[in-house]
């Protein structure tokens, strides 16, 4: 045994690589650890609970909840909710695109300014930023005040307490979202890639829509998914801008819990809604694959 | 109107007690008496509604009654029916005290969630006669009662054109102008009533057909559905609208200010919070006892000076100003001229009258 063991290097460097293994497993193991219970403890079991509670918690199991959830009322109100993210999401995606693009690509005194504003506005309550949107929008209000002063306008224009108000706030308040996933990717491009393109001949359009486009592209999916899954449930802005002209799903849930004490129902919409989410992550990543979200790309 | 029923022969029967065994408690004029009675020990958690409001109460009722009993008071987040469920359901209760709408605490009773007043303690501090019986419910003691009003933009709608019922509310073309009113069918199925005519009085059993009716008509020109009542004071404040279904509270308090609105009583409608105790509460003891000490009629007068609430000692509005009791939708006067909102009523339709209000609402 003595003799093979110290005269065989290669067996013996192996047994030493398989040591090294075991324990580089055992590390992993022991730093996964804590995240895998607060993963567990914070996420699934209250998620476990929430599914047990649309069975009917304690009186169940039953789908009588689930029943319910097929009235007209509530599938008006989850097709309008996806609706509003959707086009949110579109034109957050519209807007985000070229300010984060000079964001990344310009150099200078007033894009880190911009960049520092919009960190600070993401740092502010949204309730007072949906408030304020209130002082700039409504009756007497700044922009109206400028429209009639300037005679653009006879009447006040009604630009919140209903849909374009809802729009207008819910834009503002996701966008810097949307370009925050975007700018660090855009960060990240070659820019010599896009000179190499230039320089073999391609038209500015061509070497965009070729090299650039497709490597901004994860940024643009990643911060598509974090903007209409935040939409989906928003609810103080659409409730205050709205003035009950775009009520949403989630304020559905709000009366299934406050006013009616219907804890499966909430549960079972909440469920619902999370499936949806869900289904559309999966369609997406069959369209733009997910796993440029996680920033792995291609290995 | 089970529990009207068992509210009703309760109170005869305290009423009976206390005569028959012929023992007259001092009335809350005393309240060293008052304390006497009310010496405890340890703490009482208390759920009530933040801001200055909590402010108020802690100055008016809580401090004095540590000082009195000892009873220390320790006041938590504002009260939750669902939050209420998942404790009483789980058995670990927080709350021993909590300040609930009158709906809430139908349903909370209905659930066996709460357990009843203990009024045979609350009448040594505060005798029946002294109460308005028609506040007082056996699972839950009247806190205040807040009231809804027509108010309207004294800018344009000024001295005798003023509107004066909520018929003038509907009536689009004498009255044009922006409206707004509360998005919730409890008390808007009680005003579109009112509007088509229906007394005061006659209310209950509302009609509900008839009241979504009379909302079809006004529907399209509302302009502002109010989703949560802290909207109102942005709406005043900026003359958005030029009638509306407001807050009395609120719409005093923008009068007050010199905001150009202004309100009527008439027509208005009003409805009860109360007191309610979990059933498991750790400190039931001491909650009942900080409602008796709170029902007395010169701490209520104290506190309507902050708040023009409506106060269920009827000995409390001998102490008001004329001028505050103008303000309180209880107080004998509005009362003549105000719909009460009947919470069982609405406890028992609660389910049936929600999905057809949030069809009805969301449909546009």
């Amino acid at each position: 045994m003595n003799s093979t063991a110290t005269t065989d290097g290669t067996a013996r460097g192996r047994f030493r690589g398989a040591d090294w293994e075991a324990q580089q497993r055992r590390v992993t193991v022991t730093v996964l650890i804590l995240p895998v219970i607060l993963m567990t403890v914070l996420f699934l079991v209250p998620l476990g609970y929430l599914v047990w509670l649309s069975f009917g918690g304690p009186n169940g199991p039953n789908i009588n909840s689930y029943k319910q959830l097929t009235a007209p009322v509530y599938l008006n109100l989850a097709y309008f909710t996806l609706q509003l993210a959707f086009f949110v999401t579109v034109a957050c995606a519209v807007i985000a695109y070229p300010l984060a693009y000079l964001l990344a690509n310009i150099e200078s005194a007033i894009s880190r300014f911009m960049i520092l504003s919009l960190l600070i506005s993401l740092s502010l309550s949204v309730l007072a930023r949906t408030y304020s949107w209130i002082i700039i929008l409504q009756r007497n209000g700044v922009v109206n005040d400028i429209l009639q002063g300037a005679g653009l306008t006879s009447q006040p224009l009604s630009l919140v307490y209903n849909q374009t108000g809802v729009y207008i706030g819910m834009i503002h308040i996701l966008l810097p979202y949307m370009v925050m996933t975007l700018y660090p990717t855009m960060r990240a491009i070659d820019s010599s890639l896009v000179r190499s393109a230039l320089s073999l001949g391609a038209t500015p359009w061509t070497a965009f829509r070729r090299i650039y486009f497709p490597l901004s592209l994860s940024g643009l999916v990643s911060g598509s998914i974090l903007v209409f899954m935040m939409a989906i449930g928003f609810f103080v802005t659409p409730a205050i801008l709205g003035g009950g002209q775009a009520n949403t799903i989630v304020m559905a849930i709000q009366n299934q819990v406050q006013v009616l004490v219907d804890l499966p129902l909430a549960a079972a919409t909440s469920v619902v809604l999370l499936l949806v989410s869900l289904l559309i992550l999966v369609v997406y990543e069959k369209i733009a694959g997910v796993e440029r979200i996680f920033g792995k790309g291609r290995r | 109107m089970k529990h009207a029923l068992n509210r009703r022969s309760l109170l005869a029967a305290t009423v009976f007690a206390t005569t028959a065994f012929g023992i007259t408690f001092p009335s809350a004029a005393d309240e060293k008496a008052a304390a006497e009675i009310l010496k405890g020990s340890g703490s009482v958690v208390v759920s009530t509604w933040g801001g200055s409001y909590v402010e108020a109460q802690t100055n008016v009722f809580f401090k004095p009654f540590t000082e009195a009993t000892g009873i220390e008071v320790i006041t938590t987040g504002t009260p939750d029916a669902a939050k209420l469920k998942l404790m009483e359901q789980s058995g670990n209760v927080e709350w021993d005290l909590l300040d609930a709408e009158g709906q809430m605490m139908m349903m909370a009773a209905k659930d066996d969630l709460i357990q009843k007043v203990d009024y045979d303690l609350i009448h040594k501090i505060a005798p029946a006669d002294e109460l308005l019986t028609e506040t007082l419910n056996e699972y839950g003691f009247p806190s205040v009662a807040f009231g809804w009003a027509l108010t309207w933009n004294t800018d344009k709608f000024k001295g005798d054109a003023a509107p004066k019922n909520w018929a003038d509310f509907w009536d689009v073309e004498k009255f044009p102008g922006r409206r707004a009113v509360y998005a919730n069918p409890r008390p808007l199925l009680e005003v579109a009533l009112l509007a088509d005519g229906v007394p005061r009085d006659k209310l209950y059993p509302l009609d509900v057909d008839r009241a979504f009716k009379k909302l079809d008509e006004i529907k399209p020109h509302i302009d502002v559905w109010v989703e949560n009542t802290g909207q109102f004071d942005v709406l005043l404040q900026n003359s958005e609208v030029d009638l509306m279904l407001g807050s009395l509270g609120r719409s005093t308090i923008a009068k007050e200010k010199g905001l150009p609105f202004d309100y009527t009583m008439n027509d208005g409608l009003w409805q009860q919070s109360y007191w309610i105790v979990p059933k498991n509460a750790p400190n039931a003891e001491n909650a009942m006892k900080l409602i008796a000490w709170m029902a007395q009629a010169e701490n209520e007068a104290e506190f309507v000076k902050k708040y023009p609430y409506g106060m269920p000692n009827k000995k409390s509005y001998d102490l008001m100003s004329d001028e505050i009791k103008s303000k309180i939708p209880t107080s004998p006067a509005n009362l003549a001229t105000q719909a009460k909102i009947e919470p069982e009523w609405w406890t028992e339709n609660l389910e049936a009258v929600n999905r057809r209000w949030l069809e009805w609402y969301s449909a546009r």
